[in-house]
């Protein structure tokens, strides 16, 4: 961390995950001391500078939470779908919310179950690239 | 949901790992902007995008059962039989 004062840096929380490994969680923030930059620095050392951020759409740095990097979140980025007439395809009253899209003529629907508020699907339907989150 | 499609560019978005407000800053694997969700789009808020808007795209937040009749030709999406990104040399 040359180059840097630390601006705010919560206290790290050690997780015992059910495989007996050690997983960190904490938040970083650090202002650059050269040019007063405010980055966000994840678990893996990665940095987004995050200045404009604060300063032009007025986030608050402090708000900023987890950090455990994107490499534990990949996203699908090779859907595999289930239609009509499909052995797992869901019966016709099942009660689960979904988020459902017409587009380019195709329609799909995701459960919201699957999704799961940090999922993301990256998708194409037709000619469209879109990316599917909850 | 929303385009990830910008400049004749397509982007991978997924979780940066971090949130704000309790909601997930994304962040797109090409040029590791950030990303967050501000009407009417995914606004970049760090990064190669800067303050560039990826829109968002019509969709409903409903039951399986009321889509499902007003759609019934739909595809259901498989998470378990679906392949995840996966990092390599062209693909870091």
């Amino acid at each position: 961390m040359r180059g840097r004062i630390l601006l705010v840096c919560c206290a790290l929380t050690v997780v015992a995950c059910s495989d007996n490994t050690i997983e960190f969680l904490g938040d970083s923030q650090f202002v650059d001391e050269n040019d007063n930059r405010i980055v966000l620095t994840d678990m893996n050392g990665i940095d987004y500078d995050i200045t404009h951020a604060v300063t032009h759409y007025g986030f608050a740095a402090q708000k900023f939470r987890g950090g455990a990097g994107w490499q534990r979140f990949w996203p699908f980025v090779g859907p595999r779908f289930s239609e009509p007439g499909d052995g797992d395809y869901p019966a016709p009253f099942d009660p689960m919310e979904v988020i459902g899209v017409e587009l380019n003529g195709e329609c799909r629907a995701y459960a919201l179950a699957d999704l799961d508020g940090i999922e993301i699907v990256d998708e194409v339907f037709g000619d469209a690239h879109v990316a599917v989150g909850w | 949901m929303y385009s990830r499609q910008i400049d004749g560019n397509i982007l991978t978005l997924a979780s940066s790992s971090f949130t704000y407000d309790k909601i997930f800053v994304l962040v797109d694997y090409e040029t590791q902007s950030l990303w967050y969700h501000m009407a009417p789009g995914l606004v970049c808020i760090s990064g190669h995008y800067q303050d560039r808007i990826l829109p968002e795209i019509p969709h409903e937040q409903t039951t399986w059962a009321q889509w499902r009749d007003g759609h019934p030709e739909t595809w259901f999406f498989d998470a378990r039989a679906s392949a995840r990104y996966e990092p390599s040399v062209d693909n870091p």
